[in-house]
C-alpha cells in the first residue's frame, strides 16, 4: 500500500505542488489526472526517488521510504518513452534488471523468468527481435515486462501511451489495465487525459494548481466534481457554484445560460455541440439532435432529473 | 542518385583511395619498375625482407603500437569523465573548461611542446615513452572529448533514471547501461586517437629526444633511402597498422558488449 503525506516540491522559489496527500491500496491502480505542467511527472519521479521531495513523506507498506535511494526502492518507473536498450534483444531487455538491477538472478533463472514474462505479454515470437523492429505499443509492453519481472511493490507509469496513435492507445489501455489487475500490481498512473484516467483507475486523484483538488472512485469524481478546478479537469458539464453535468443540460430552451455554438462533434453515433458559455468562462459538450449553425446564440437549460448521468 | 553519378563516384573513390594503395603494394613487391612499363619486370619480396630484418624497425613497430594503445586508453580514462560531466552536468565555468580542452587544436602545438619539453625534463619524463604518451594527449584529447561528449549528449537523463529505477546504483548504471550504449562513440574515438598518435613526428621527436623511436621517426631515414621497394613496403606496413589496431579494438569492444548482454 502506498501513502503520500503532505508532499511538497519546490524548484528554487517556485512551488510546483504542496500538501499532496493520497493513498493507493495494494493491488489498486491509482490515477493522477491533471493539466500539463501541474507537476505529475515531478511527483512520480519523487516517488521513484529520482528527485527529492522538498517536504512530506512517502510510505510503502507502512515503511517510510522518503530518504531511500532510487535503486533501493522496490519501485519501478515507466517513462513516456519505452527506453528499451537498442543493442539488446527483447528477451535481453526483459532480463536486464535481473542481471544488473534490484532482483539479481543466475543466468538460468533469468532466462526462465524472462521467457515466462515474454509469454505473459504475448510476444513470444519476438524473443530475438531488436527494439527497432517493434511497434510503439510492443515497445511499451516490453518495457512493462522489464519492470514487472523485478516484482516491484509499486509500479509508476508516466503517460505511457501518450506517444501512441489513438487506436493503438485505446487497445493498449485495455490490455494494460487487465494485465495490471491480473498481476495484482499496485500502481500509480499519471495522465492528463480524463478519459484514460477514468478508464484506468480504481481510485482517481485530481491535481491542479499545485494541489490535490479531489480524490475518490472514478465514478464519484467524474459525476460529482467538488469544485471548479476538479470540474475543469475531469467533469463533463458546467460549474456554477455547484456542478451541473452535461447530461442534464439541454440546448434550445427559452431561458437558462446563454451560450454560443462553437462546432458540432460526433461521438458514439450521436451529435453533440461544443457550447461556449461566456458568463461562466466555460465550454461544455452537450447532446442534441437539432441542427445549429456555428456561432449561433442558444440557451442552455438545466433539467434536474437527468443529474448523475441517469438519462 | 542516378547510375552515371554512382559510377563516377565509385571511380573517384577507387582513384583516390584504392589505386595508391594498390600501386604501393605492387611497388613493394616488384623489381625494377620504370615509368613507361605497365607492369614490373619481375617480382621479389626483397623490400619486405629488408623491412622485416631490421631489428630497429621491429622494435619501433612495437613501440608505436604500445604508445598508440596507451594514448587511446589514457584518452578514454580522461575524456570519458570529462565528456560525461560536460554533457550531463553544468559544471561551473563550463564554457571556460570547454575552451581549454579545445585549445590544443587552435594554438600551434609546437610552441606548447617546446614549453612542455622543459617541464618534462624537470620531472624526468623527457626522452622517455611516458613523456611521448603524455605529449600525444595534446593533439588527441580535444577530439576524444568532442566525440564522447556528443555520444553522451544523445543519452538523455531519462536513460540513467531508467537504470536507477530498475535498481542499479550510479556506478553500475554507468558501466552496465551508459557505456554499452556508448560503444559506437568509443569506437570512433579510439580509431581517431590511434591514427592521430600514429602520425605524430615532430612531437615524438622533440619529447622523445631521439631515444623513443616510433615508426614515423624511422620513416624519414627510410624514405630517403634510394630503394623504392623498401620505402613502399615500409609505407604499406604503416598503412596496415590502423587496421591491426581496429581489429584489436573491435575485439575489446565486442567482448565488452558480450559481457553486458543479459541472457
Ligand atoms: N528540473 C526542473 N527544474 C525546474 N523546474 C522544473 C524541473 N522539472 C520540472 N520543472 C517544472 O515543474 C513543473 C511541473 O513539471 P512536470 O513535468 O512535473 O509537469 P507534468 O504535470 O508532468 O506536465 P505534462 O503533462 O506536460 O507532462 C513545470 O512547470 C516545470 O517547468
Ligand atoms: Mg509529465
Amino acid at each position: 500500500m502506498l501513502e503520500i503525506k503532505k508532499a511538497e516540491k519546490q524548484f528554487g522559489e517556485r512551488t510546483v505542488f504542496s500538501g499532496v496527500s493520497f493513498s493507493a491500496e495494494a493491488g489498486e491502480t491509482a490515477c493522477i489526472v491533471g493539466p500539463s505542467g501541474c507537476g505529475k511527472t515531478t511527483l512520480l519521479r519523487a516517488v521513484a526517488g529520482l528527485v527529492p521531495l522538498s517536504d512530506g513523506t512517502v510510505l510503502l507498506d507502512g515503511e517510510d521510504i522518503t530518504s531511500w535511494k532510487a535503486e533501493q526502492r522496490p519501485v519501478v518507473l515507466l517513462f513516456q518513452e519505452a527506453l528499451l536498450f537498442p543493442q539488446l534483444t527483447v528477451l535481453e531487455n526483459i532480463a536486464y534488471g535481473l542481471k544488473y538491477g534490484r532482483r539479481k538472478l543466475g543466468r538460468r533463472a533469468r532466462l526462465a523468468e524472462s521467457r515466462a514474462m515474454l509469454q505473459k505479454i504475448e510476444m513470444e515470437q519476438w524473443e530475438n527481435a531488436y527494439p527497432v523492429e517493434l511497434s510503439g505499443g510492443q515497445k511499451q509492453r516490453v518495457a512493462l515486462a522489464r519492470a514487472l519481472v523485478l516484482k516491484p511493490k509499486l509500479l509508476l507509469l508516466d503517460e505511457p501511451f501518450s506517444s501512441l496513435d489513438a487506436s493503438l492507445r485505446q487497445s493498449l489501455r485495455t490490455w494494460v489495465r487487465s494485465f495490471l489487475r491480473e498481476e495484482e500490481v499496485t500502481s500509480l498512473f499519471v495522465t492528463h487525459d480524463k478519459e484514460e484516467a477514468v478508464m484506468m483507475s480504481d481510485r482517481l486523484i485530481v491535481m491542479k494548481d499545485g494541489a490535490v483538488q479531489q480524490q475518490g472512485t472514478p465514478e464519484t469524481v467524474y459525476h460529482q466534481p467538488e469544485n471548479r478546478a476538479a470540474a475543469d479537469v475531469i467533469g463533463d458539464g458546467l460549474y456554477d457554484e455547484r456542478f451541473i453535468p452535461a447530461s442534464s443540460l439541454t440546448i434550445g430552451a427559452a431561458d437558462g445560460y446563454s451560450g454560443i455554438i462553437e462546432h458540432p462533434q460526433f461521438m458514439h453515433g450521436y451529435r453533440f455541440y461544443r457550447v461556449n458559455v461566456p458568463s461562466l468562462k466555460q465550454t461544455v459538450v452537450v447532446l442534441s439532435d437539432t441542427l445549429y449553425e456555428e456561432g449561433e446564440a442558444v440557451k442552455l437549460s438545466v433539467t434536474e432529473e437527468k443529474e448523475n448521468g441517469a438519462l | 542518385m542516378n547510375k552515371f553519378w554512382k559510377v563516377l563516384l565509385a571511380s573517384l573513390l577507387i582513384l583516390v583511395f584504392v589505386a595508391p594503395v594498390l600501386f604501393l603494394f605492387i611497388r613493394s613487391v616488384s623489381f625494377g619498375w620504370r615509368f613507361p612499363d605497365v607492369l614490373p619486370d619481375a617480382f621479389s619480396l626483397r623490400g619486405w625482407q629488408a623491412v622485416w630484418s631490421d631489428p630497429q624497425l621491429i622494435r619501433a613497430l612495437w613501440t608505436t603500437i604500445g604508445i598508440g594503445t596507451a594514448v587511446v586508453v589514457l584518452n578514454y580514462l580522461l575524456a570519458l569523465p570529462a565528456a560525461y560531466a560536460l554533457s550531463h552536468h553544468e559544471p561551473r565555468g563550463k564554457a571556460v573548461i570547454e575552451t581549454v580542452i579545445m585549445l590544443p587544436i587552435f594554438v600551434p602545438v609546437l610552441a606548447v611542446a617546446m614549453g612542455l619539453h622543459l617541464f618534462m625534463i624537470r620531472i624526468g619524463a623527457a626522452d622517455s615513452w611516458i613523456g611521448v604518451v603524455l605529449i600525444h594527449m595534446l593533439p588527441t584529447l580535444p577530439y576524444a572529448v568532442r566525440i564522447l561528449k556528443s555520444g553522451f549528449d544523445r543519452l538523455q537523463t531519462d536513460w540513467m533514471w531508467q537504470g536507477r529505477t530498475l535498481g542499479m546504483g550510479p556506478v553500475r548504471t554507468f558501466f552496465g547501461l551508459m557505456l554499452p550504449m556508448m560503444l559506437p562513440s568509443l569506437r570512433s574515438c579510439g580509431i581517431l586517437v590511434f591514427v592521430i598518435s600514429l602520425s605524430q613526428y615532430v612531437l615524438t621527436a622533440i619529447i622523445g629526444g631521439g631515444r623513443v623511436t616510433t615508426l614515423p621517426i624511422l620513416y624519414f631515414p627510410f624514405f630517403s633511402s634510394a630503394d623504392e621497394a623498401v620505402t613502399a613496403s615500409f609505407t604499406m606496413l604503416f598503412a596496415l597498422l590502423p587496421i591491426v589496431f581496429l581489429v584489436l579494438l573491435e575485439t575489446a569492444l565486442y567482448t565488452y558488449h558480450k559481457w553486458s548482454r543479459t541472457v
